[in-house]
């Protein structure tokens, strides 16, 4: 490992280590860093870490100092590292004589920094290499003179679109978009749509092409939309997907009525991008003919249309869009988006209820339940008893986003007591459902345990199940005095969820039952009170008193050794002292000095004393080698 | 309306059904592919990917891009060869096929005209560089976070993409994840009150300037150290780099706040209705930064004090109360009233099925992603800025229109890194 011998340097690195900063810049650091940088004593990794950090705080005299390492291969980078996002004019300077003295890389290194610096006095160099440099050295400066990106430079890019260059024509190119961006950015607009226009003239990849292209319809701005309508027309796609994305980016009056005069005369593929592209933009002008199209548009566009009115739709689209959930072909599409129209709709979609229609009826309960309509809570009662099965299951599906806890009945009773398996799943997920928007989770849990009395086991452990993911003191009893229950099957489900338990409020329990519980699960439930104590946030001295607790009741190592693990975890002094003891231990002496050496060196700079101890007790027991070097060096600094 | 780039939260709740997400339209495979022509699609319906540094987490997101019917995987970019061909296999178990095409250097990948779509899944020091040839090259983008190390190379990315019209999506998938679409809705619809606080969980954003042992270099075959490094200041060989051993390494890594913030921060930014902007206030606080966007709402990057509801924690806290969902899609809610607006989830947050889903379609649709370049460069430089202010142990002041520091030359000169010969944006 490659570390600094020279201290500010060191301790700059080490802030980033630690997050502890300087408040200002240090003239002293500075000076090192101008010294090391100029050092020949100093190391390669010095000399970098000096520069990198001199390009945050080196004053006009760095620039003097890493100059010369410009030229130098291994080092220029890092030069400009430390130059190109000063401040100072001469750091320029030094890059712009520079540029005239090398070749190559390195060369090409001193353009992009100046063209980073829109070092605008060395246009004049950065044109000629652009025209008479290599292929690599002629990209480079055509980029920088993008970059710059003022008039000059725009009428040399300009001039250059045309040129025999050694660029690759593309970089040319993308230096007079950069430039262009640039002149649109400081408000010269119609210079910039000037040079967007040339681009889109040159002889270049189409890509390049569509760029200017889009440059040019949204730097042009409300005049934008013509050329916007021109390129929706085009027979390329390539230019028509371009005004789509340009279309949901023009700030403009006329746009979405642009679009939907494009609609009508588009092929059917093309209908159902532009149907998204004016759901993107959501104008009211794009309701009713996506409206028509969902109704009775080609088969390829319906979809999309349908979808769209999700975003788009109103009162006036609930017809098309119920039709559309019933026909089967788009019901998912279409109940995504009949959830999400407005609240207008909702005595419409009740009144489905009552429909002839099976279909229709279950479509609506869907609606009922992504919605959460909780108005409707009586009709969809009744629906859960309806002799049509795909009605009922729909209908449980509602209640779990709507019914109160007064009507959990009706979905605890299905699970104990089902039609059909079907109905058993649905009565299932519709309480997983229900029980996460629950106000009052100790009631919640006192209607579960209710209905686990004379329930089959194989109800009651999914009732044990729901309790733990709903979770609060009423549920954590529940749960608990099941853990204790006759039943094997239940008592190893009730164990299980403990163990998982969300919340460090299980931890008396599990402790308890990890002691007095049932022989069989009483390392399940210690496990568990240990990922407590690993898992979640608590007070310091809490979670050594629970860590000591632990201890005390591990009957085996593989516990012991999992607290230890957590003590490691959470570097503390009273952490170290419980580890220590293991010590004694032949078993577990390895396992405990290592946890106490990786302990000791977080802590050594806060309880050298306590370290000291504890590292020659680490010694006195006579561990492994690399451990008691370890030990040995970390009593040294703690004895320091 | 437009200057869509923010992913706009619905205006109903969200669905629960697995194949729709809020605030974006997610359209699975409704467009026919064989009318959209070349440049989106390809005519077959396929969607002709290539990958860019694929490991770990990349074979997983690429696992996921396989699961749907468009892509064909075709080719594989890697500086490491045994990667190469790791994914080589992969790719050709897949399709029944034998003419996965490897690379050790990207921009051959990049110069094939057949391929329309690039997974960037390299270390976080390739990100924004590889994201931005890529998309000069004309290819839609699927690229893992970090998306950027640096403020700069967040805004350079961000333009990029605009410019050449591209699809971008960056690997912040829990914008497509329903139990945080939920927690950022109950914000937006006001059921949490006027929005005081956002919380997200970072990491210790501790690194490191070390260099590890020099040990000789191994043939450019096996291992290209010089394409490895790409922009990146040199530095000796390791073999510990390239295995994995780069995080937490200054120049590799962007520490912890951008190692989950990309993630974390980018809900809050989503969450707060701020994807267009960005705190103007950053103090930090033993390994947490404190933030306040203009508006009074504070931004908290913590490492710690969470509920335990899995990684990549987010916490609301408005005017009458508060939500907390992590990656479990577990969700815990204050007062216990407001409990009646949450709902069920079962898609862990790691998942990108949803995201890779959306991807697609956009790539068909050319709609904006939810994780579209310029929310992740906004929510990136938040995590940047935050992470200067940390590394400078003081508060910095942000102005997020400008993006600078105020009257802070220090700070400034660390919102860009110079890349190294011959890299550029």
């Amino acid at each position: 490992m490659n570390t600094l011998r020279t201290p500010l340097i060191a301790a700059w690195a080490a802030m980033l280590l630690l997050g502890c900063g300087l408040a200002t810049i240090d003239a002293a650091e500075v000076d090192e860093l101008n010294a090391t940088v100029q050092s020949e004593d100093a190391t390669l990794h010095e000399k970098a870490v000096a520069c990198k950090r001199l390009a945050a705080i080196g004053n006009e005299a760095s620039i003097e100092a890493v100059t010369p390492l410009l030229y130098d291969e291994t080092l220029s980078h890092y030069a400009r590292f430390t130059l190109e996002p000063m401040p100072y004019e001469a750091a320029g300077a030094a890059l712009r004589e520079a540029l005239g003295k090398l070749e190559g890389d390195l060369r090409v290194g001193m353009i992009n920094s100046l063209g980073i610096r829109r070092d605008t006095e060395s246009i004049e160099a950065l044109a000629a290499l652009m025209q008479g440099g290599d292929a690599k050295t002629s990209g480079a400066a055509a980029a920088a003179l993008g970059r710059i990106g003022n008039a000059e430079t725009a009428a040399l890019l300009e001039e250059a679109l045309g040129a025999a260059l050694a660029a690759p024509a593309d970089e040319v190119a993308d230096a007079a978009l950069v430039g262009a961006e640039m002149l649109l950015a400081e408000g010269h607009g119609s210079e910039s749509v000037a040079l967007f226009d040339a681009v889109r003239e040159a002889d270049l990849p189409q890509r390049h092409l569509l760029a200017a292209t889009r440059g040019a319809i949204l730097a042009r701005g409300e005049e934008g939309v013509d050329l916007l309508a021109e390129q929706l027309g085009a027979e390329d796609f390539a230019y028509f997907a371009l005004a789509l994305r340009a279309a949901r980016e023009l700030d403009a009056d006329g746009v979405a009525e642009v679009l939907v005069e494009t609609l009508d005369a588009a092929s059917p593929a093309r209908q159902a991008l532009l149907v998204v592209a004016l759901a993107d933009r959501g104008d009211e002008a794009g309701r009713e003919p996506v409206a028509r199209l969902a109704a009775e548009g080609p088969a390829e566009v319906r979809l999309a249309a349908i979808r769209a009115l999700g975003r788009l739709g109103d009162a006036s689209t609930l017809d098309v869009l119920v039709a559309a959930a019933a026909e089967g072909e788009h019901t998912e599409a279409a109940l995504a988006s009949l959830a999400r129209l407005p609240q207008a709709v909702d005595p419409a979609i009740r009144e489905l209820l009552a429909d002839d229609d099976a279909t229709v009826r279950r479509v609506a309960l869907d609606a009922i339940g992504e919605r959460r309509l909780f108005a409707a809570l009586p009709e969809v009662l009744e629906a859960a008893e309806d002799d049509d099965e795909a009605v009922r299951l729909a209908a449980l599906g509602a209640l779990g986003e709507i019914a109160p806890l007064e009507d959990f009945d009706a979905l605890t009773s299905r699970v104990v007591d089902p039609r059909s398996p079907a109905e058993r799943e649905a009565a299932q997920a519709a309480i997983r459902a229900a029980i996460t928007r629950m106000p009052d989770r100790d009631a919640t849990a006192e209607e579960l345990l209710s209905a686990m009395e004379g329930a089959p086991v194989e109800a009651q452990v999914f009732f044990l199940e729901v309790l733990g993911t709903l979770g609060g003191p009423r549920a954590l009893e529940g749960v608990t005095a099941a853990a204790r229950s006759e039943s094997d099957a239940i008592q190893d489900a009730a164990t299980r969820i403990l163990g998982e338990w969300i919340g460090t409020d299980a931890a008396p329990a599990l402790l308890q039952l990890a002691q007095t519980g049932p022989e069989r699960f009483r390392i399940r439930c210690l496990r568990g009170y240990i990922r407590i104590i690993r898992q979640f946030d608590m007070p310091e001295n809490e979670r050594m008193a629970m860590s000591q607790r632990a201890l005390v009741a591990a009957t085996r190592d593989e516990e012991r050794r999992l607290v230890f693990e957590v003590l490691e975890r959470y570097p503390a002094a009273d952490g170290l002292r419980l580890v220590v003891r293991g010590l004694e231990s032949a078993s577990l002496r390895e396992d405990a000095a290592s946890a106490a050496v990786a302990i000791g060196e977080d802590i050594v700079g806060d309880h050298p004393a306590v370290v000291a101890r504890a590292m020659q007790a680490v010694l006195d027991a006579g561990v492994s080698d690399d451990l008691a070097a370890r030990a040995r060096n970390l009593l040294d600094r703690a004895q320091q | 309306m437009a200057h869509r780039n923010h992913a706009a939260l619905p205006r109903r709740r969200f669905l629960k059904s697995a194949s729709a997400t809020a605030g974006v339209l997610t359209l699975p495979q409704w467009i026919p592919g064989a009318a959209l022509g070349k440049g989106a699609v390809a005519p077959s319906e396929r969607i002709v990917l290539g990958g860019i540094g694929i490991g770990g987490r990349g074979q997983g997101v690429l696992g996921d891009m396989l699961r749907n019917p468009e892509p064909q995987f075709v080719a594989i970019a890697d500086a490491r060869r045994q990667r190469r061909e790791a994914i080589k296999r992969m790719a050709d178990e897949h399709h029944g096929t034998t003419d996965c095409a490897t690379y050790h250097d990207f921009r051959e990948l990049l110069e094939r005209p057949d391929i329309d779509a690039v997974l960037i899944a390299t270390g976080d020091r390739w990100h924004a560089l590889a994201s931005i040839l890529s998309a000069k090259a004309g290819k839609d983008i699927f690229c893992e976070k970090p998306c950027s190390m640096t403020i700069a190379e967040s805004r350079d990315l961000a333009e990029v993409i605009r410019r050449y019209g591209v699809v971008y999506q960056a690997g912040t998938q829990r914008r497509t994840i329903g139990n945080f679409i939920l927690a950022a809705e109950l914000v937006a619809d006001g059921t949490l009150g006027e929005l005081r606080e956002v919380h997200a969980n970072t990491l210790n954003p501790a690194v490191t300037h070390d260099w590890l042992p020099a040990e000789p270099e191994p043939p450019a075959d096996e291992v290209d150290w010089d394409m490895w490094l790409g922009p990146c200041p040199w530095r000796p060989y390791n073999e510990s780099y390239v295995r994995g051993g780069w995080r937490g390494h200054f120049d590799f890594h962007g520490g912890g706040i951008l190692e989950w913030g990309s993630h974390t921060v980018d809900l809050c930014q989503w969450a707060a209705q701020k994807d267009d902007t960005g705190p103007v206030e950053f103090e930090p606080s033993g390994s947490e930064v404190h933030a306040r966007y203009a508006d009074g709402v504070r931004l908290i990057m913590r490492d710690t004090g969470w509920l335990g509801l899995g990684t990549c924690s987010v916490r609301y806290v408005g005017s009458e109360g508060w939500v907390e969902t992590g990656d479990s899609g577990a969700m815990q809610i204050h007062p216990e009233p407001l409990r009646a607006h949450l709902r069920i989830f079962t898609e862990p947050g790691t998942s990108p099925r949803n995201h890779v889903r959306e991807f697609f379609d956009c790539v068909k649709t050319r709609a904006l992603p939810s994780a579209n370049a310029d929310v992740a460069c906004q929510s990136h430089i938040a995590c940047h800025a935050a992470y200067i202010a940390w590394q400078l142990g003081r508060r910095l002041e942000w102005d997020p229109v400008a993006e600078e520091f105020p009257d802070d030359d220090e700070a400034n000169r660390m919102r860009s890194r110079a890349y190294r010969e011959p890299w550029r944006v």
